[in-house]
């Protein structure tokens, strides 16, 4: 028996040595940041540059808070799958195509699969004799024109593998490139990627970073004439009152995910609304009745080049008139439309409004020709802009078309807003060119940042979003902290008064079962959150459970009758089956807790799973030694 | 110092009693989640949640409708907490950005001297949304299974299983009925969201463990006589383990009250589901479950 409580004694203190040893990097680190935060100005910024690396490598293997307790923002990325379907036709598209892209799209939503299977099985309906191969080529990886489809659906997936470990790629540049402290950026599921920026504090910035696709595109502006027949042939078929209730009151869901690329372009606008759908379809409505709804929404625009111009809370049913197929046919081919990134002007109430610019479908020039961008001033305005210059085959190029079209308007365009269409003033050979219309400083420098990183394969959507204030963060911290010390009183305070001298022996085996807890996150790099308080305080409460199963059994044992010696022998064996299978229990849901959570959940189920590993040690290793020494003294007593 | 010493209460004979108020509440909790619906959070429903903190203490009404005006929905407007500090949740829209702007333009366009800052902001895509009451659903699914298939590998014996797992259907249905009855009555958010489903798996893992450790102890007393009949042994064993239950779910207790009292607004709710469901879980784990396990093993003739 002493031998044996020899080595366990070694194995605690082990154990303790190591808890301490993991925990130290998160004491110093809190105890330096608060001597950071002491020093001003230049004491400050000379302290911090000379101990970086001792800073840098503390903050390492400190135990992670979650953002929700030192504030931050997480957000969840989702790849535009449909539109990289079409973009990776390098074949060509047609409506076949199209219309099982739109279709697998609705389906993979329903029914909660992989949109690229979807996206096979909807085609080979559609017509079991086409093959895949007709539109998606690629000799480098051995796809070609004799490509089964089962062969392009393997090659589709590994494309959306590579497009998504690239978007990840530029993510994380741009999020360094912004200097952000600690980010982590990951990979979930096959199209998603989880960013969390701790500390952040201007979310519209960092929002408008993470899904810029930075696709520039130089592009000439639709022939003036052409349009604005067209526009009065749009104008009179909605002057019939059923075609405009037709579309309207079409369901929203319908025109939107089309991945063609007039009506991306019209989606991308829909940021620019600020209205719900219900008040969308509520007005609209209305507006029948009084007339025609295009006449109503689309104002003249002032510049001559632009087909109108459109309240912000009106442009995504601009979007809805101008999608249907009938008025799409009466555009002039090869022509599409692209909002104003900003708005021309503001009225008194704050409404934005925004020009609806025809231009040629087709680019002059794409951002790839980009070789460097820099933030920058108008030397006669002084207005923020970036200024780009071209590679030389750019530059061959850009001379080319300025010098075709002096005089005429070229869009300059990003990610499918028009940001600048200046009047080409004369021939512009040495391959610079530059971006205004841009609000501020920062977003002339973020832009920069979008350009440099490089273009994403397809565009980002933000499906998720959490920002936690910094306040509310360090608020929670000290709830957090407040209850743990309660709960660790209350429950110290009851197991004394109830067991007396077992009770303290129970309480110590707590107190240390805290310091294992914390030491098993901190070795594990595990992440404390808000719910993870919540189940350190809840491992509190349980923790003496334990115990309780094993001082209840010394006193029924020596109720019947047993000496001491023998009760505590014979109350640990017997308490041992019900410990182990309740706690193994209660880690079974946690382990599933942790496989389905997210975020700050996760955080909770991690808590609990380390919450009833050190519990149990400490009830079977630490409470069994302390009651043997205290027995073996006859100092024991069970109230 | 003793709560009980040597009870003997005939838990067993008295079992119509239980099956009678579990019934009765199981079929109320049905009842009240049909009629009211289940609130669900917008980790389930997408949508945007914001927490503004004002200068000065603002009134939920008029800000209530002064949003209503200004977005033309209705948003749900609360106090989060603090009398400063509201809750401010709208259905998904296309724009979150805009839906905020527009937000913070009305209020201090309404009170230039009481302009709020924003101190936690969620949005959650319908699409995602989904995702995540799948994953909520899949895990609960997924614990109860697991659960059952535990239980029946330690205990040998199905009954058993089926009796924890009918204990813990009662403890999730009603604690979501209180919940659902409570949501509108009680200051705080109760809407189910993931830390609610964090909620109910951790009553799921006590109850349980309330429950196993009297099992485990019908399988000891089992052994040792023999010749008893399976239901006194089973009421002997609740009565033995009685006072550990009490004391380790009265311990559990404590601490959560303090969670609820001190652990701030964003786990009130979680906290209040989890006082409710312990209670439950406790009452259930004594005299529900092991009740089911003597009727399944009279009704099947397990002598085992």
């Amino acid at each position: 028996m002493k031998q044996n409580n020899t080595t366990k004694l070694v194995l605690v203190l082990a154990f303790l040595a190591l808890s301490i040893y993991y925990l130290q990097f998160t004491v110093r680190n809190v105890l330096q940041n608060r001597y950071i935060d002491s020093l001003e100005g230049q004491a400050r910024i000379d302290y911090i540059e000379q101990n970086q690396e001792s800073i840098n490598n503390l903050r390492e293997r400190t135990l992670n808070l979650g953002l929700d307790l030192q504030g931050g923002m997480h957000v969840a990325l989702e790849i535009r799958t449909p539109q990289l379907l079409v973009d990776l036709a390098n074949e060509g598209t047609d409506s076949l195509l199209i219309n099982s892209i739109n279709a697998a799209d609705l389906a993979s939503i329903a029914n909660n699969t992989d949109i690229i299977d979807e996206f096979v099985s909807e085609f080979e309906s559609r017509d079991s004799e086409a093959r895949l191969s007709r539109y998606y080529r690629n000799d480098g990886l051995n796809i070609t024109r004799r490509s089964t489809n089962a062969e392009i659906r393997d090659y589709l997936r590994s494309q959306r593998d590579a497009a998504i470990d690239r978007a990840i790629e530029i993510v994380r540049t741009r999020v360094d490139r912004f200097g952000v402290t600690e980010p982590s950026i990951v990979k979930q599921g096959a199209n998603r990627i989880i960013v969390e920026l701790p500390g952040i504090d201007d979310e519209t910035r960092v929002r408008n970073l993470l899904r810029g696709a930075a696709r520039l595109e130089f592009h000439l502006t639709a022939d003036q004439n052409e349009m604005s027949s067209a526009l009065n042939r749009i104008i009179t078929y909605y002057n019939n009152e059923q075609n405009a209730n037709r579309v309207l009151n079409s369901s929203t869901a319908a025109p939107v995910p089309t991945p063609v690329e007039a009506d991306s372009t019209l989606a991308t606008a829909d940021a620019a609304d600020a209205d719900t759908s219900a008040i969308d379809s509520a007005d609209a409505d209305s507006a029948n009745i009084a007339g025609n709804p295009l006449v109503q929404l689309i104002m003249p625009a002032n510049d001559g080049i632009s087909l109108g111009t459109v309240a912000g809370r009106d442009t995504s049913r601009v979007n809805k008139l101008l999608s249907d197929p009938a008025v799409r046919a009466m555009l002039p081919r090869n022509t599409k439309l692209l909002w104003t990134a900003k708005p021309v002007f503001t009225d008194e109430s704050r409404m934005g409004y925004y020009n609806l610019l025809p231009v040629r479908a087709e680019a002059e020039l794409t951002g790839e020709v980009i070789t460097e961008a820099r933030p920058d001033f108008d030397p006669f305005t002084n207005a923020p802009q970036v200024s780009m210059r071209m590679s030389t085959e750019g530059a061959r190029v850009w001379s080319r078309v300025t010098g075709a079209n002096i005089g005429r308007p070229i869009a300059i365009v990003l990610d499918n807003l028009v940001y600048t269409y200046p009047n080409v003033q004369n021939k512009i050979s040495d391959g610079n060119s530059s971006i205004t219309g841009i609000g501020s400083l920062s977003e002339a420098e973020d832009l920069v940042n979008i350009l440099m990183s490089g273009a994403l394969p397809a565009p980002l959507d933000i499906v998720e979003e959490r920002s936690v204030g910094p306040s509310l963060g360090a608020a929670s911290i000290n709830q957090g902290f407040t209850s743990v010390a309660l709960g660790l009183a209350i429950v110290a305070v009851f197991m004394f008064i109830y067991y007396q001298m077992a009770g303290l022996v129970a309480v110590i085996a707590l107190m240390l079962n805290i310091v294992f807890l914390l030491g098993i996150m901190a070795a594990f790099r595990a992440t404390l959150t808000l719910p993870g308080i919540a189940g350190i305080v809840l491992t509190i409460g349980m923790a003496v459970d334990a115990n309780v199963l094993i001082f209840e059994r010394i006193r029924e044992e020596l109720d019947s009758g047993k000496s001491y010696r023998a009760a505590v022998d014979a109350g640990f064996a017997n308490a041992l089956s019900a410990i182990l299978d309740s706690n193994i229990t209660t880690f079974l849901t946690g382990a599933i807790l942790y496989s389905f959570g997210v975020g700050p959940i996760k955080g909770f189920a991690v808590t609990l799973m380390a919450g009833i590993v050190s519990s149990l040690f400490s009830a079977l290793i630490i409470t069994r030694i302390l009651v043997d020494t205290l027995t073996r003294k006859k100092a024991i007593s069970l109230g | 110092m003793r709560i009980f010493n040597k009870t003997n209460f005939d838990f067993i004979s008295g079992r119509k009693i239980a099956y009678t108020v579990s019934g009765g509440l199981v079929l109320l909790s049905i009842v009240i989640i049909l009629l009211r619906g289940i609130s669900y959070g917008i980790d389930f429903k997408g949508g945007q949640e914001f927490v503004l903190e004002f200068p000065q203490p603002a009134s939920v009404t008029e800000t209530r409708d002064l949003l209503a005006n200004a977005l033309g929905t209705q948003p749900e407007v609360k106090q989060f907490g603090l009398a400063e500090d509201l809750l401010i949740r709208t259905e998904a829209v296309a724009d979150p950005e805009a839906l905020l702007a527009n937000i913070m333009t009305t209020l201090t366009n309404a009170n230039p001297d009481n302009v709020p800052v924003v101190i936690k902001s969620d949005t959650v895509g319908p699409r995602f949304a989904e995702d995540l009451k799948r994953g909520a659903l899949y895990a609960i699914i997924s614990s109860l299974v697991v659960i059952f298939l535990y239980i029946l590998i330690r205990f040998k014996n199905w009954t058993f299983s089926a009796g924890a797992i009918a204990s813990l259907a009662h403890d999730v249905i009603v604690t979501l009925g209180i919940l659902t009855l409570a949501n509108k009555l009680l200051p705080f958010s109760m809407d189910i969201d993931q830390n609610m489903i964090a909620a109910f798996l951790t009553i799921v893992g006590y109850s349980l463990n309330d429950t196993v450790v009297i099992f485990d102890r019908i399988r000891e007393n089992k052994t040792l006589h023999k010749a008893t009949p399976f239901k006194d042994v089973v009421n002997r064993s609740v009565n033995d383990t009685l006072s550990r239950t009490v004391i380790t779910t009265g311990t559990t207790l404590f601490v959560v009250l303090v969670l609820f009292i001190f652990g701030g607004e964003v786990l009130k709710g979680f906290a209040f589901a989890l006082l409710i469901g312990m209670v439950l879980g406790t009452y259930s784990s004594v005299w529900v479950a092991s009740s089911i396990v003597v009727d399944l093993q009279k009704r099947f003739n397990i002598s085992k």
